[in-house]
């Protein structure tokens, strides 16, 4: 156990504290939905890494990426060309899967790296 | 000392630095792109009190003073003092938890960028047919549907503000992981700085909150383009219920990490350990939990929710918020002041985010809400939330880390001609305000009778005063980077961990730790090093140091 993510488990105990005061007042879903499910959520974030072997750190990140800034602005490109059609939001998935290609073969260096 | 990390060469030129993975350039990108967007935002209010300088049409037109409010409130909230939070974050988490790097550079990368899109193509809105977004910062249902907002430019602003929030979803996340994970050996949580405290609380909110906000917009822009989703009978109080699960967490995430300044400020010009370490502490994390679960008092007067839970969660933030105030002036008190530029604009914070929490208060009770509800003394509580907390905070905290991240001191004189100018401002526009929405002028309107015209003249010269002040930063900025007063390590007699490295700090932040057995390790240091020295520790100089070039 890795007492380092406790923190998210007492975040996690006050929401569902307030969650459980609600019920005293109401009972819409809306309410416990969306409090009570952000405890649940939260809580079980915590149990995973509470209970999972340490992050192995990377022992060496380029000072750039060029790839993750491709990335997100491919990634913007797609989300802005929904409201506007394909010959918007597929130019930015192409160039989101380059981004994508990009920092694969940037961790595929740093592993044989180490 | 620990030797933490072996130094390596930084690559040069705009380039390596727009795609630079150092945690303190992508901090200081993300505060110059908040600082860009907060001066755009601040056209917008410049023009809109412009508009209310007397009653009728000057200046715009009625459908530009909707795109003008949408894109003030938008802007400030989702691209500047959010951003502007989490980036100071990013900058200053690492150096304080002893950390050689940020957890997952490249992710706190991509969230930058993803939030300096969602600036551009929010403001692109303006280009397209039909103007952009004109339904406020909350894009209330059905106004924000697509029968009732047509053109592209309501569409852009959803997309502008998922990308954003997305990118700072995605930072907080990376904030928590280096929290956690990467803190030096010594550094346990008890050991954490009050600023590295308010950003926990700060990100576990986002973490918590933003998501919802994300789903919310994809649901949006769902129904905009096919229906279906908030169309029906209870949809547009399911969407306020789940915009504003997001809405009011994220004011206190607009708050909290300028709280944590403000208090490592105080400290350092006190000269005095924080006071109440451990229920400032406590109370912020009480503070976070409180501010998750009072969403729906802003739907007091929908009558479509439980008052009084909500009211009794609104009225119990004044608790943990008046522990806070208590912690930082009780640190005042026997403290061997210095009235530097940053300890006055602490100062400011305290006393002009007191009218902010105040008036909170009052609206937290639903008869009293009802008569102010969408009135403009909403308008002048929000504001002395966020500028007279969130931006003199910032400011306070700006003047007080400034020579840490560049080497430089910052002008006092400019700078204590700023905080009049601000203080003198923010007075003069917000507190008619209050005046004006208990008289019953509504939010959001282009024009008003005429008995209104006196306190709108008012609130127009005062924001002017303000655009004055702001002036007087950028010029004090570039002055004292162009004429530079060497600060070395530690000019204020910081206490915490991040002025033991060099300023500038390097690559990797430190070639070597002091011992960490407190939150304070400087002051440690002092007090072993010179116990005989009466006074309190941590400074030789009561004065701020000068403005010499």
């Amino acid at each position: 156990m890795h007492r380092r993510w406790m923190p998210l488990l007492v975040w996690a105990a006050m929401l569902a504290a307030l969650t459980a005061i609600q019920f005293v007042f109401s009972t819409n879903p809306y309410y416990w939905a969306t409090l009570g499910g952000t405890a649940v959520a939260t809580a079980a974030f915590a149990v995973y890494y509470l209970w999972r072997p340490p992050l192995r750190e990377a022992e060496y990140v380029p000072d750039s990426s060029y790839a993750t800034v491709a990335v997100a602005l491919g990634a913007a490109v797609a989300v802005a060309g929904v409201p506007f059609g394909p010959w918007l939001y597929l130019p930015g998935l192409a160039l989101l899967v380059v981004g994508v290609g990009g920092v694969v073969n940037e961790l595929r260096v740093e592993r044989s790296r180490r | 000392m620990t030797t933490v990390a072996v130094e390596r060469p930084r690559p040069a030129g705009l380039i390596a630095w727009l795609a630079s993975t150092d945690h303190k350039r992508i901090g200081l990108l993300q505060i110059a792109a908040s600082i860009g967007f907060f001066v755009t935002s601040g056209v917008a209010a410049l023009l809109m009190r412009s508009e209310l300088a007397e009653p009728g049409m000057q200046v715009v037109s009625r459908q530009s003073y909707n795109e003008l409010f949408t894109l003030h409130g938008s802007g400030m909230i989702y691209l500047t003092i959010t951003p502007l939070a989490i980036a100071v974050g990013i900058y200053l988490v690492p150096l304080q938890v002893g950390a050689a790097e940020i957890a997952w550079p490249r992710l706190m990368l991509l969230g930058l960028w993803l939030f300096v899109a969602g600036g551009v193509i929010m403001y692109l809105g303006l280009a397209v047919e039909h103007g952009a977004a004109k339904t406020g910062w909350f894009a209330t249902y059905p106004l924000s549907s697509s029968a009732h907002s047509t053109g592209k430019g309501e569409d852009m602003w959803i997309c502008g503000v998922f990308l954003a929030v997305l990118g700072n979803t995605i930072q907080s996340a990376g904030l928590l992981a280096t929290i956690v994970r990467k803190r030096a050996p010594g550094m346990t949580m008890a050991r954490l700085s009050p600023f590295t405290w308010s950003m926990l609380a700060t990100v576990l909110m986002a973490i918590t909150s933003f998501p919802v906000l994300l789903g919310t917009m994809a649901a949006l822009e769902w129904d905009r383009l096919h229906g279906g989703v908030f169309d029906r009978s209870y949809g547009p109080v399911a969407y306020q219920l789940l915009f504003w699960f997001y809405g009011h967490p994220v004011v206190y995430v607009m708050f909290f990490p300028f709280v944590g300044m403000v208090a490592e400020a105080v400290s350092a010009f006190s000269a005095r350990r924080f006071f109440g370490y451990k229920g400032f502490t406590l109370s912020i994390l009480l503070f976070a939990a409180l501010s998750m679960s009072v969403w729906a008092h802003h739907m007091f007067s929908t009558g479509r929710v439980n008052n009084e839970y909500f009211s009794l969660t609104s009225t119990m933030l004044i608790v943990p918020a008046g522990l806070e105030y208590f912690a930082i002036i009780g640190t005042m008190i026997g403290g061997a002041i210095v009235f530097s530029t940053a300890m006055l604009f602490s100062i400011g914070f305290l006393l002009l985010f007191l009218i902010g929490g105040l008036t909170g208060i009052i609206v937290a009770s639903p008869p009293l809400d009802y008569h102010l509800t969408d009135s403009y003394f909403y308008i002048s509580h929000f504001h002395y939330t966020l500028f007279g907390g969130s931006l003199f905070g910032f400011f306070a905290g700006v003047f007080y880390w400034f020579p840490k991240v560049t080497g430089t001191l910052l002008r006092e004189s400019l700078g204590r001609l700023q905080f009049v100018l601000f203080v003198v401002g923010a007075n003069l526009t917000f507190f008619p305000m209050l005046i004006l929405g208990f008289e019953g002028m509504p939010r959001r309107v282009a024009t008003y009778p005429t008995r209104f015209t006196t306190l709108n003249a008012i609130e127009t010269a005062g924001a002017f005063v303000i655009a004055l002040g702001v002036l007087v930063f950028l010029v004090n900025v570039w002055w004292s980077l162009r004429r530079r007063v060497p600060a070395g390590k530690n000019p204020f007699g910081g206490p915490t961990l991040e002025w033991w490295t060099t300023s500038p700090p390097p690559r990797l932040n430190y070639d070597s730790l002091p011992p960490i057995r407190s939150y304070a390790p400087l002051f440690d240091l002092t007090e072993t090093t010179a116990p005989a020295e009466p006074g309190p520790p941590g400074r030789r100089s009561r004065r701020a140091p000068e403005d010499k070039p």
